[in-house]
């Protein structure tokens, strides 16, 4: 008896060390909610919910674009990074980047 | 997220490309760089912290089950392995399981299941159980959830009793000024039966863990399982891989006169939606 429970407890470690994972990101603790979005053009890379603070830097960076998505008001920026090419969405605080 | 944010940008980006606003792959060379965009700090930090976030996060346990889940799409696969205890016919024995997620949990509800190896001495596959839980995202950060462990059972598992349990964890970012390293603390307490209560004792136990990300890569965890205090490392060695790999030492106070064991487990994890 002593020895399975060894065993169960076993199971239980390998269960700790990837529940989390298995839920990744949806604990949104890591600065991000991680959640993602294909589209046909690249994946989202994740998104996040932008302090008022960020908010407003990327609203009024020279460079932002306002515009109507889906009947909502966005602010669309273009950047690349590390010779990647990105796409930044606001709306309604929330920031997603794709990649292009 | 919320939901009216999720709909709007699951089809936005035909919507962009429809407006010229999103360029087709390969044209980006001439976009401009992030430091020149003429953004604050604070939100060229946040955005550089979103572009190099790890693929997955380290483990937040080391032998209890934690209030967070798995929802739909979700997919994981672990191996563990430790040391065996006077008697055991073997040095070593190791575990295995797989489990995916169904739901929500940040909408309304998300379930786990998983199907667990509990011995790979003898028949691989010969003995092992089934795993439930129910969890819900209360905030974007606290995740409440009720499970039984040792469903299903099979091989010489079938003598042993489902073990049930109530869990509610939360994450606190302790430097929400620095996304690139917020230094997470993840606490995680709950109350059990059977594997969860003493030895001999028919009653419920309490079990609790506490993991502190010292970097988005690398945490440290202390887990009292309800019968041992368990110690452990664990790391995301690849930042683009969704592996996580957990070291320590279970039992390290020698409870029940029993030796300390040493254990790890791998785990793989990913999302076949997104």
């Amino acid at each position: 008896m002593k020895t399975l429970c060894n065993f169960l407890a076993i199971a239980a470690l390998a269960v700790s060390g990837t529940a989390l994972a298995g839920s990744a990101q949806p604990t949104n603790f890591s600065g991000d909610s991680g959640n993602t979005s294909n589209s046909s053009l690249g994946a989202a890379v994740a998104t996040f919910a932008a302090s008022p603070a960020v908010a407003e830097s990327i609203a009024s960076a020279p460079g932002a674009q306002r515009r109507v998505i889906n009947g909502q008001n966005a602010i669309v920026l273009n950047f690349s990074e590390a010779g990647q090419a990105y796409q930044l969405v606001l709306i309604d605080g929330e920031v997603t980047v794709y990649k292009v | 997220m919320n939901t009216p944010f999720r709909k709007v940008m699951a089809g936005a980006a035909p919507a962009l490309l429809a407006a010229g606003l999103l360029a087709p792959p390969g044209s980006a060379i001439a976009q401009p760089t992030l430091d020149s965009l003429g953004l604050s700090g604070e939100a060229q930090r946040a955005i550089r912290a979103l572009l190099t976030r790890p693929a997955t996060t380290p483990g937040a346990s080391f032998g209890s089950p934690i209030a967070f889940g798995a929802n739909l799409g979700d997919v994981f696969v672990g191996v563990g392995g430790t040391e065996t205890l006077p008697g055991a016919p073997d040095d070593y024995d190791g575990g295995a399981l797989v489990g995916f997620g169904l739901g929500d949990a940040k909408r309304a509800i998300g379930a786990e299941i998983t199907v667990g190896i509990v011995s790979v001495q003898d028949e691989f596959g010969e003995d092992g159980n089934i795993g439930f839980k129910v969890h819900s995202m209360l905030t974007d950060t606290v995740s409440v959830a009720v499970g039984a462990e040792n469903l299903g059972r099979f091989g010489d598992v079938e003598g042993t009793e489902t073990s049930h349990y109530l869990a509610l964890a939360k994450a606190w970012k302790l430097r929400p000024g620095v996304p690139e390293n917020p230094l997470t603390l993840i606490t995680n307490i709950g109350v059990g039966d059977n594997r969860f209560d003493d030895f001999g004792e028919d009653s419920k136990g309490v079990f609790g863990s506490m993991a502190v990300y010292f970097t988005r890569q690398v945490g440290g965890i202390l887990d009292w399982n309800g019968r041992q205090l368990n110690a452990g490392v664990s790391f995301v060695p690849f930042r683009s891989f969704p592996m996580n790999v957990t070291v320590g030492a279970a039992n390290v106070t020698e409870e029940n006169n029993q030796d300390v064991q040493f254990s790890g487990s791998v785990g793989f994890s990913f999302n076949f939606l997104k």
